[in-house]
């Protein structure tokens, strides 16, 4: 290891890294409640769009 | 057949054609619909399950031409990332600067013995591609290396992002990992707050879809991590015959077999253009390496293959979409006004398809890119309001929303239009698609006047930034057809970022 003075900081061990992976990889899954919320904003610009214009 | 059925036969034919030119502008929504409704997927489909822990020795090249103000804090911070220092060497080329770059990286190497190096060029000015070339032979000289890191001297790399790019190499499919570039300017102007969303919608959303897809079009040149073996294997080098060498690299990696991840919790900041003449010059850049690209993969195009995903019809879509934007919205328009001149009742059917389709992708990705980033977005909340721009929102509000400004308005100040005046504003409303390019060139022209200060952000505002992209991609088919001289010319950088 070299020494020097910065403020250098080791990574986190092996466990912490695959719990770092494996909480990333869950944090995925709020994609798709938020592209339901993006989806349902659409939905309501089609539901005025019917209800009023159509 | 006698001249009026001639006559229809002629109208008949003709609406088709026109109705083909309306059709052209419908495949880059599609294509917008089709790759953003792909980003929930990643919640299936991403490279977690394939990634480890892994530290591999990674050697980070920093090209510099003038970089005095920057590099010596770019180094210490480099320094600080969450990394393995045994395993960590940094390679600064200098690009035969003329500040005082030198000096600061000579001073950087003296205090991180073993970890920062000085490489001089005597000769500068070739470009990016020639002096990275400069470092990565020296770099692969020995076998230290396991892992390259080709960056910008001024972006800064979150702490935490190395580490998560180089999990991806893990995994021997792997050749290259891009991160997430985020506008980082602490001095926001109203362009860099559009650049700042406009890399929402194209990293963490678009290349999002692209890691489902299966292809990524462009490692980011600030932030990206090959494996020593994909170098070696793209020929050791960085591709210096075009201006899109970052492009070349993700094609020629991805040709090869191996995967390219983007990895959107790995986060760089970056400073962008400030001026919409000096984005301009960057997006210019970029956009005529794309020519090269297109047209140097000419046989890779809508051809699937076993090995690489970059020939799926799902690619070539996305791809030409992009590349081909301008031209579709002129024919658009041209078919929305043609259809209107012939009293054909389609002109309204399929404009208000077209931008009701229009108006609900737009939605959707914005309402999208509002929750990848909340902390960027909330800054600015003005830009996602009004990234369209405002004509085109109101061009939408008109298909969307029949009558409310035509009829409903008018009527608020006791008006009604006239059957002349509805005439001239529908056609107003048609040909606007490829009128607000001139709105966007216009912004730049004034820029640098007295007025310009005021005028060129509401041009942008109300013409749009994509339309504002969309004319500098216009003006790289001038070039290309004119065969303008295609040179290297570095964006301007003034240390603006802040982490």
């Amino acid at each position: 290891m070299t020494n020097h003075d910065s403020a250098h900081a080791d990574p986190p061990g092996d466990v912490f890294l695959q719990e770092e992976i494996d909480r990333n990889r869950a944090g995925e899954w709020m994609l798709l409640p938020q592209a339901a919320i993006a989806l349902a904003f659409v939905g309501v610009l089609i539901a005025l769009h019917q209800i009023f214009f159509a | 057949m006698n001249i009026t059925d001639a006559g229809a036969v002629v109208v008949g034919v003709l609406t088709v054609v026109l109705l083909i030119f309306v059709g052209t502008g419908a495949i880059p929504v599609i294509s917008a619909a089709y790759s953003f409704l792909a980003i929930p997927l990643h919640a299936f489909r991403n490279h977690y399950a394939k990634a480890k822990p892994y530290l591999p020795r990674v050697a980070i090249v920093i090209p510099a031409w003038n970089e005095g103000a920057v590099i010596g804090a770019s180094i210490d911070r480099l320094m600080a990332l969450e990394y393995p220092l045994d395993s960590l060497r940094l390679y600064v080329v200098d690009d035969a600067s003329t500040d005082n770059t030198p000096d600061v990286v000579r001073a950087k190497a003296e205090q991180y013995p073993g970890n920062v190096f000085h490489l001089r060029r005597e000769k500068g000015g070739e470009g990016k591609a020639h002096t990275l070339n400069h470092g990565i032979r020296l770099i692969l000289e020995d076998d230290w290396m396991e892992a390259l890191l080709i960056m910008d001297a001024d972006v800064i790399y979150s702490p935490n992002s190395l580490r998560r790019m180089t999990r991806h190499l893990a995994d021997p499919e792997v050749g290259a990992v891009s991160a997430y570039i985020r506008e980082g300017s602490r001095d926001k102007n109203y362009l860099t707050r559009f650049i700042a969303l406009e890399y929402v919608l194209s990293q963490p959303a678009a290349r999002r879809a692209q890691n489902v897809l299966g292809a990524q079009a462009c490692l980011a040149g600030g932030a990206q991590l090959h494996s020593r073996e994909n170098l070696l294997a793209i020929g050791g080098r960085i591709d210096t015959s075009s201006l899109a060498e970052d492009t070349i690299t993700t094609f020629e990696t991805q040709l090869n077999g191996r995967k390219v991840v983007f990895e959107p919790l790995a986060v760089v900041l970056a400073e962008e253009p400030g001026s919409i003449d000096a984005l301009w010059k960057q997006r210019l850049r970029w956009a005529r390496g794309n020519v090269t690209v297109t047209a140097r993969y000419r046989r890779v195009w809508f051809r699937p293959s076993r090995v690489h995903k970059l020939g799926s019809v799902s690619f070539g879509l996305v791809w030409f979409s992009l590349w081909l934007l301008p031209i579709a919205m002129v024919l658009s328009s041209i078919g929305l006004v043609g259809l209107l001149l012939l009293q054909s009742d389609a002109a309204t059917v399929v404009f208000r398809a077209m931008w009701i389709s229009v108006a609900c992708v737009f939605a959707f990705t914005l309402a999208l890119a509002v929750q990848l980033d909340p902390e960027l977005t909330r800054k600015t909340w003005r830009e996602v309001l009004t990234f369209p721009g405002i004509l085109s929102m109101l061009v939408m509000l008109t298909a969307f929303f029949p009558g409310v400004l035509l009829e409903w308005l008018p009527s608020l100040f006791g008006l009604r239009l006239t059957e002349d005046g509805a005439f001239g504003v529908t056609l107003s409303i048609y040909v606007w698609i490829s009128v607000s390019m001139l709105g966007a060139w216009l912004a730049r022209k004034v820029e640098k006047t007295a007025i310009g200060r005021v005028l060129s952000p509401a041009l942008i505002y109300l013409v749009g930034y994509g339309s504002l992209l969309c004319a500098i991609t216009f003006d790289s088919y001038i070039k290309e057809l004119r065969g303008a001289e295609a040179k290297w010319d570095k964006t301007e950088k003034t240390g603006r970022v802040t982490a």
